[in-house]
């Protein structure tokens, strides 16, 4: 059940551009939060099945992600 | 000296007066208001740089706590979170060594190495020293219990199991902790073991505080949604987050069916501790959490014996209401507010006897007592509470106020202008009567009476006397809105010589007066009051003996004065209770000798005594309470012209000269809930001494057209010692057709 729900998963961001969702673990995955400011896209941190902090994050250009939206995006 | 009617009886031909009276008051203006200060950055030692990094401390109105004292000394929240920088020197000296990773098995510390409970314990507690920002409650400290799981979050170390969130919370309860905040969700239910952990904290009375989350969703993500069950006693908060503009963040999730138990706090931009050892700014409804508790620890520290539940009804009650009226499933509650959580809440209430209100408990003094108690030192902190039994510590002494009209009662109405329009007529032998209305404009100014929107006095009297001439009988009857004229016909009639007349109001009453041989005359009065001023005296008699000894007149008095719930004209309400009856008696003595053709002096001295009661209250035990006025002056006849007069008096209108009461206060809330008082006596009398010098002038050009007019000038008047100098005057011209 989980592999099937992860396939989905995998599929369905595979549709969207810029990247509604991207894994960052195995159980982990960053979703983008929409209506935020497009040029500095704001995530959270969702698991399949444990709690996970309720910080925002962004993603640096090497594809890392960071709680500091300066770190990311040049600008608080 | 005064402007009553002419004690005489009215001679000659009926007649029709118009009379013209005006007055004004020359008081010099004393005192002003003091400057108001302080205030959010102006001036407020609180509001520094380190209080602005974070908006967020403003926008849930944190300084008002902190100018008033409290910060959460003493308090400890626990955050169940990633760790915490250990060397942070905002946070290093206040990590309590019971701090712990409670995830088993993994030999990790509790620094922090992801970072995310650096940042959330920062804005709950960092500590203000003058470095980069403080939190809410920087006197707190934290009970840091690290819980995040390695595997399967990687790389992050931000993922929480149900059962160490469970052990986290476990910990906490053991280690006493009264607040936690855990700043993480998920989508699904946690776990029975994670259900049974919370239900045992919030059993223990411990508030938890839970992050909302960042779903954008209609409803708190769990745990946080446990907010909505009752089975957690209301001891679950959820909470959104805010922008600077106090509007629901696009990410926060809403209030949803966890409103009545969700509140909101600013969690957009949030500038906190990093775990690099400095600052960072950082959004979420993770770091709106912490901002409830540390407002939680301060209001522990502010009401320690409050229960939890109590904690939470302040912060729900004072939130401000945002979005919908009302609780509403967006912002649930409205948004965090300290200041307003501290404030006292409804109604605040003295804990003496039935409980008065405090906006109802007042001492309103009569003239006699000047300012007296108005500065009792005791009465400045007394305790008081609000409807949820919180305690405050207010100033009583503005609610005694000192007595009002005092040039009033001096001028006789300061009027500004006044119309009156009299008939008097002779009946026959059954005497004369007399029948007038008068409409008196008062001055604004001179009358600090701010809730006298009518400032048009209409006033009337009856009066009715005979005198057999040949018995010497002379008895009269008078009724009337207006100064108790009945009063008049006694000799030397005025504040100053019987000052117990200024105790009566309006009201009706009687004479009688008989001569004694060619020498003496024994004169009797008797008032009634109608009831229209509570602080007026229900009855005055008045006995009165004059004679002859040479040249001189000699005059000895004895009244009696009896007032309903008043003391002198004071008035007592609420906390402070109410008088019984009270009578006083009053003795004067007097005189006037002649000192050459058309000169005389005249003096006389009033003693007052009066032993009063309270019903219920603050004040008891008083003792006897002795009063006093005197007046000593010369009177010059046919001065400019045949007929009229000059006078020049000193004098004290009546003045308190002994008086003490008890005080009992009410000053502190025990842990038990009772309350402890004390008790001490204090001196009622007034601090100052008004003396009056008047100055007046009569002439009569006729038997139709008189004038009158006389200037006075007061030293501490009201008998406050602080009071400047007040000078009034007045002139009333009457004329007759």
């Amino acid at each position: 059940m989980r592999l099937a729900a992860t396939a989905l998963l995998f599929v369905l961001a595979a549709c969207a551009s810029p990247p509604t969702m991207v894994q960052v673990g195995a159980d982990t995955w960053m979703i983008a939060i929409p209506g935020g400011d497009p040029t500095c896209v704001a995530y959270r941190l969702q698991s399949a099945t444990q709690a996970t902090v309720q910080s925002l994050f962004y993603r640096k250009r090497d594809g890392s992600f960071t709680m500091s939206r300066m770190e990311a995006c040049g600008a608080p | 000296m005064s402007f009553n009617r002419n004690p005489k009886m009215p001679s000659g031909v009926p007649r029709l007066c118009l009379g013209l009276t005006l007055g004004l008051s020359l008081a010099a203006c004393g005192g002003g208001g003091g400057g108001g200060g302080g205030g959010d950055g102006g001036g407020n030692p609180f509001a520094t740089a380190e209080f602005r990094a974070n908006y967020g401390l403003g926008n849930i109105r944190a300084l008002g706590a902190y100018t008033a004292g409290w910060e959460g000394t003493g308090q400890t929240i626990a955050v169940i979170d990633t760790g915490v920088d250990v060397d942070h020197v905002d946070l290093d000296g206040k990590i309590l060594p019971q701090s712990t990773d409670i995830a088993a098995g993994n030999g990790r510390t509790l620094n922090d190495t992801f970072g995310h409970g650096t940042l959330v314990a920062g804005v709950a507690l960092a500590e203000r020293n003058g470095v980069g920002m403080h939190g809410v409650a920087w006197g707190a400290n934290l009970l840091a219990i690290r819980a995040d799981a390695l595997n399967p979050c990687d790389p992050f170390s931000a993922c929480f199991q149900d059962d160490d969130l469970a052990a986290a919370l476990n910990y906490a309860r053991t280690q006493g902790a009264r607040i936690v905040n855990m700043s993480m969700g998920k989508g699904g239910i946690p776990n029975a073991n994670f259900r049974n952990a919370l239900l045992a904290a919030t059993n223990a009375g411990i508030i938890v505080v839970i992050a909302a989350g960042n779903a954008t969703g209609a409803n708190p993500e769990y745990p946080a949604r446990f907010a909505a069950d009752p089975a957690y006693s209301g001891l679950v908060i959820a909470v959104g987050a805010v922008d600077d503009d106090n509007i629901i963040a696009n990410f926060s999730n809403r209030a949803g069916v966890a409103s009545t138990n969700f509140i909101v706090a600013p969690g957009v931009s949030i500038t906190t501790t990093s775990n690099s050892g400095g600052f960072a700014s950082a959004s979420g409804t993770s770091f709106s959490a912490p901002h409830v508790a540390g407002a939680i620890a301060v209001l522990r520290e502010r009401f320690p014996t409050a229960t939890a539940a109590q904690i939470v009804d302040m912060l729900f009650s004072t939130a401000r209401d945002l979005g919908a009226a009302g609780t509403d499933t967006v912002y649930g509650r409205g948004l965090l507010s300290l200041s307003d959580a501290l404030a006292p809440l409804g109604f605040l209430w003295v804990p003496v006897d039935l409980g008065p209100l405090v906006e109802e408990t007042e001492l309103r003094l009569g003239a006699a007592f000047g300012d007296g108690l108005t500065q009792a030192a005791a009465l400045s902190d007394v305790l008081a509470l609000d409807m949820l039994g919180r305690d405050f510590h207010i100033d009583l002494r503005g609610a005694v106020l000192p007595a009002r009209d005092v040039r009033a009662s001096a001028f006789e109405g300061a009027v500004l202008r006044s119309a009156e329009r009299a008939v008097d007529r002779r009946l026959g032998d059954f005497g004369r009567w007399g029948l007038s209305f008068t409409d008196t404009a008062r001055l604004p100014a001179t009358l600090p009476s701010p809730d006298d929107e009518d400032r048009t006095l209409r006033s009337w009297w009856m009066q009715s006397g005979t005198k057999h001439t040949q018995t010497g009988l002379y008895y009269g009857a008078a009724a009337g809105r207006g100064t108790p004229s009945v009063l008049a016909p006694i000799g030397f009639a005025s504040r100053l010589t019987l000052p117990q007349f200024t105790l009566a109001g309006t009201g009706s009453g009687a004479f009688l007066s008989q001569d004694l041989g060619k020498a003496a005359r024994l004169s009797f009065a008797w008032h009634r009051g109608d009831g229209s001023d509570p602080t007026a005296a229900t009855s005055l008699g008045q006995a009165w003996l004059e004679t002859k000894v040479g040249r001189a007149r000699l005059a000895i008095g004895l009244g009696q004065v009896d007032e309903e719930a008043s003391l002198f004209r004071s008035t007592a309400a609420g906390g402070f209770g109410t008088f019984s009856a009270t009578r006083s008696q009053f003795v004067t003595v007097g005189g006037a000798v002649p000192l050459t053709t058309g000169v005389a002096a005249f003096a006389s001295l009033t003693a007052g005594l009066a032993r009063p009661e309270m019903e219920s209250g603050m004040l008891s035990g008083w003792s006897d309470v002795r009063a006093a006025s005197y007046s000593v002056g010369v009177r010059w006849q046919d001065v400019l012209t045949r007929g009229d007069r000059v006078g020049l008096a000193l004098g004290q209108p009546l003045r308190v000269e002994h008086a003490e009461v008890d005080l009992t206060l009410p000053t502190a809330l025990r842990a038990d809930g009772s309350v402890a008082t004390s008790t001490r006596r204090v001196d009622a009398t007034p601090s100052g001494r008004e003396m009056n010098i008047e100055l007046a002038y009569d002439r009569v050009f006729s038997e139709a057209a008189s004038l009158a007019t006389f200037v006075s000038v007061a030293r501490q008047p009201g008998h406050d010692r602080n009071a400047a100098p007040a000078a009034f005057g007045g002139i009333r011209f009457s004329l007759g057709f």
